[in-house]
């Protein structure tokens, strides 16, 4: 903690809220933070909505939020002072996670089985001090399907009541209703590793490379005439 | 003038990209079977494998050639051997170190074609040996047999008898200004009663002696000789650089059949079939197609594939890893290289749709993760193919643009593919982006094949990828059933 203060951070002592509302200022991640390298963000909700859609470039700093957040209310959870400026967050009693397992061995449809199953245990014991953070779930599939299931999933998750942090490729959850859409701020193409509140870019950063090197549908046609 | 052309490449050079053809097609495998440790045959293999631009009069004349060139496969054999000898002899007995003394210039080409002369009685004892039947090797024969005939060999032997090195130069001149020496024409020591001896033989010429210690009166007969010698010079070296060239084309272009006639052994030891590929607008069709360099690795047969597609020019390869989609992908590239060459494919049958060329984009090993910095290094290699693409050709895609999420990436592919479909260009895409698959299949219906590895109802992998269709509803049927129960 001293070492992480002495590179400029600081850790500040978290109040619980009763309301069910989250207001986190400048919090960050203790890992980056110990190499000089963290960037700060905030996150907040007055408790009506508590689901985040985090969405963004790769690499845009999207999944590092949702685990600081995490480590966070662990933190706060077992007593201890926390890695932001201001943190007044409620008290939970539970934090799951549901993250990619990386065995790329498993096919399209029994990893998505896996998907399914393990978002049927969270939802098992999830309830109003639950938080739920997961890292593009159902991803085998097309995003369609994706954002079918994820609906689902994240009504299921406003049912009981419980926070749930879901980064996410599937730009459309942003707009579902009821939801907190996040984004990563990318400046002149360069990566912030900020995140903000608001819907993403609508051109892709994909995109804007393949146009950039005239890879999309007119340049090629034009290119082969 | 002996014309000849075995091949028919035309202007066209080597495929651009022809380093990521080679390593993603795994060329080398093939070239390294028909080639037998030959290095001629290898660089004349890949030169015709990897060929820019051809069309299909050139493809099928090539392939009515190696067809002859594998029915008479001793004589092909022994040209090539033999063609390669006069080179090697020629050069030898022709020590040409500089051109600026021109009695060496005249002297050291003169033996250099004294040994190609004679070597057009071997070359055409080797070609009447065979029973050519292709335009090609006809062309051949038939030149050499009218531009060297024995009245030609025994004429140009003759001349070249007087051109030994330490005979005498014989010449005219005509006397110019103060008595010098201008206008040398050099003269054929005519036989006993010949023409020129005759008409000289009234005349008394005048005549010299030079004394034999006059150094300098010999060296100035020296200057002379080489002063007359040097208006023949340039004519005996273009003789010499024509002949030696027409062997050495003929030796090069026979390198190629030799690995036609290598390439044939192999498939006959593998037992794979052979198949002369048509070439038809609009059909992509194969029956019993092998991976050829999956066979020569594993020397043996691996398991074939077939597919009959008209009015496709998409093709979306997808399915579980270990499947057998990226040697589908190969052995469907190196059969329309093969194709293209005038070879013969590992099929029982082939037709393929134009005589375009092959460009490959495979996923790199070091651009296995996720990052806009490869992302972007992809699509810098996929423009570079796009400057060379002329509709046509064929695109094989291995995993191109999933070095970013999935459904950007989709967005992408969507419109490279559709762009690259449009514009008349044959694709085969191995790719995991469903977005792009099911947004493609939708759209393009009819126009595109879905093809996946193929499993048995018991579970086998037969490592034989067969048409699919797009499955939707089965992660919504997943989530039901988990929920349901619960």
């Amino acid at each position: 903690m001293r070492g992480i203060e002495a590179n400029g951070y600081r850790f500040s002592i978290p109040r619980f809220t009763e309301d069910g509302s989250v207001h986190v200022k400048g919090f960050y991640n203790l890992l980056l933070a110990k190499k000089k390298v963290a960037v700060a963000n905030d996150i907040r909700t007055s408790g009506d909505k508590r689901v985040f859609i985090i969405t963004g470039v790769n690499g845009g700093g999207k999944t590092t939020f949702a685990i600081s957040f995490g480590q966070l209310a662990f933190l706060s959870s077992i007593g201890v002072p926390v890695p932001a400026e201001e943190a007044e967050l409620p008290a939970f009693s539970k934090i799951a996670t549901v993250f990619p397992t990386g065995e790329g061995t498993l096919e399209g449809l029994s990893r998505l089985e896996e998907d399914v199953a393990r978002v049927r245990k969270v939802l098992g014991s999830a309830d109003s001090k639950t938080l739920v953070i997961v890292n593009e779930l159902f991803s085998t599939t097309t995003s369609e399907e994706g954002f079918e299931l994820a609906r689902r999933f994240i009504g299921k998750i406003k049912d009981k009541g419980s926070y749930l942090l879901y980064v996410t490729f599937i730009t459309r959850l942003a707009a579902l209703e009821g939801v907190i859409p996040l984004s990563t701020v990318v400046e002149d193409d360069r990566i912030t590793y900020r995140i903000v509140e608001g819907a993403p870019d609508s051109r892709s950063m994909a995109v804007r490379i393949a146009s950039r090197y005239h890879l999309l549908y007119e340049d090629i046609r034009g290119a082969l005439n | 003038m002996i014309s000849f052309d075995l091949l028919k490449l035309g202007e066209a050079r080597e495929i651009g990209g022809k380093e990521d053809l080679s390593r993603d097609l795994e060329l080398e495998k093939i070239i390294e079977v028909m080639a037998q440790r030959d290095g001629l045959v290898a660089k004349e293999c890949e030169r015709v494998i990897t060929l820019s631009r051809t069309d299909i009069p050139s493809i099928k004349y090539r392939q009515e050639a190696v067809k002859d060139a594998i029915q008479n496969r001793s004589a092909v054999l022994n040209a090539y051997r033999f063609t390669g000898e006069v080179v090697e002899e020629t050069k030898r007995a022709a020590f040409l170190v500089s051109y600026d003394n021109a009695e060496s210039v005249v002297h050291e080409t003169a033996s250099g074609l004294r040994v190609m002369i004679g070597a057009f009685r071997g070359l055409r004892g080797i070609l009447n040996g065979a029973a050519f039947s292709s335009e090609a090797f006809r062309e051949l024969v038939k030149s050499v047999e009218e531009n060297a005939d024995d009245a030609f060999i025994s004429s140009a032997s003759e001349l070249l008898s007087y051109l030994n090195f330490g005979s005498s130069t014989e010449f005219s001149a005509q006397l110019g200004t103060g008595n010098t020496l201008r206008d040398p024409v050099f003269l054929v020591p005519e036989r006993e009663g010949g023409i020129v001896k005759r008409l000289l033989s009234g005349r008394s010429g005048f005549a010299f002696r030079v004394d034999p210690r006059d150094e300098s009166g010999g060296r100035i007969l020296g200057d002379i000789n080489n002063w007359v010698l040097s208006g023949l010079a340039p004519t005996m070296l273009k003789a010499y650089e024509h002949l030696l060239e027409f062997f050495r084309t003929l030796h090069e272009q026979l390198a190629f059949f030799v690995g036609a006639i290598n390439l044939r052994d192999f498939f006959e030891k593998a037992g794979l079939p052979a198949a002369y590929p048509d070439l038809s607008p609009g059909s992509m069709r194969f029956r019993d197609l092998y991976p050829l360099s999956l066979a020569i690795s594993a020397n043996g047969k691996p398991v074939p594939n077939s597919l009959d597609a008209r009015g496709v020019s998409a093709f979306v390869i997808t399915g579980p890893n270990r499947g057998g989609k990226t040697t589908y992908l190969k052995a469907v590239g190196q059969a329309i290289l093969l194709a293209r060459a005038g070879l013969f494919v590992p099929a029982g049958e082939m037709v393929i749709p134009s005589p375009g060329a092959v460009f490959t984009h495979f996923e790199r090993e070091e651009e296995r993760t996720m990052s806009y910095g490869k992302f972007e290094e992809e699509v810098v290699r996929f423009s570079k193919i796009l400057g060379s693409l002329k509709p046509g050709d064929y695109v094989l895609m291995n995993e191109s643009f999933s070095t970013t999420n999935q459904v950007e990436a989709s967005v992408v592919a969507e419109q490279v593919v559709s762009a690259l479909v449009d514009g008349g260009i044959t694709v085969f895409y191995v790719t995991f982006l469903q977005d792009f698959i099911y947004g493609f299949v939708k759209k393009e219906g009819e126009h595109v094949v879905l093809l996946t590895p193929e499993r048995l109802e018991d579970g086998t992998r037969t490592f034989r990828l067969v048409r699919g269709s797009v499955q939707l509803g089965y992660a919504v049927e997943i989530w039901d059933k988990f929920f349901s129960k619960g």
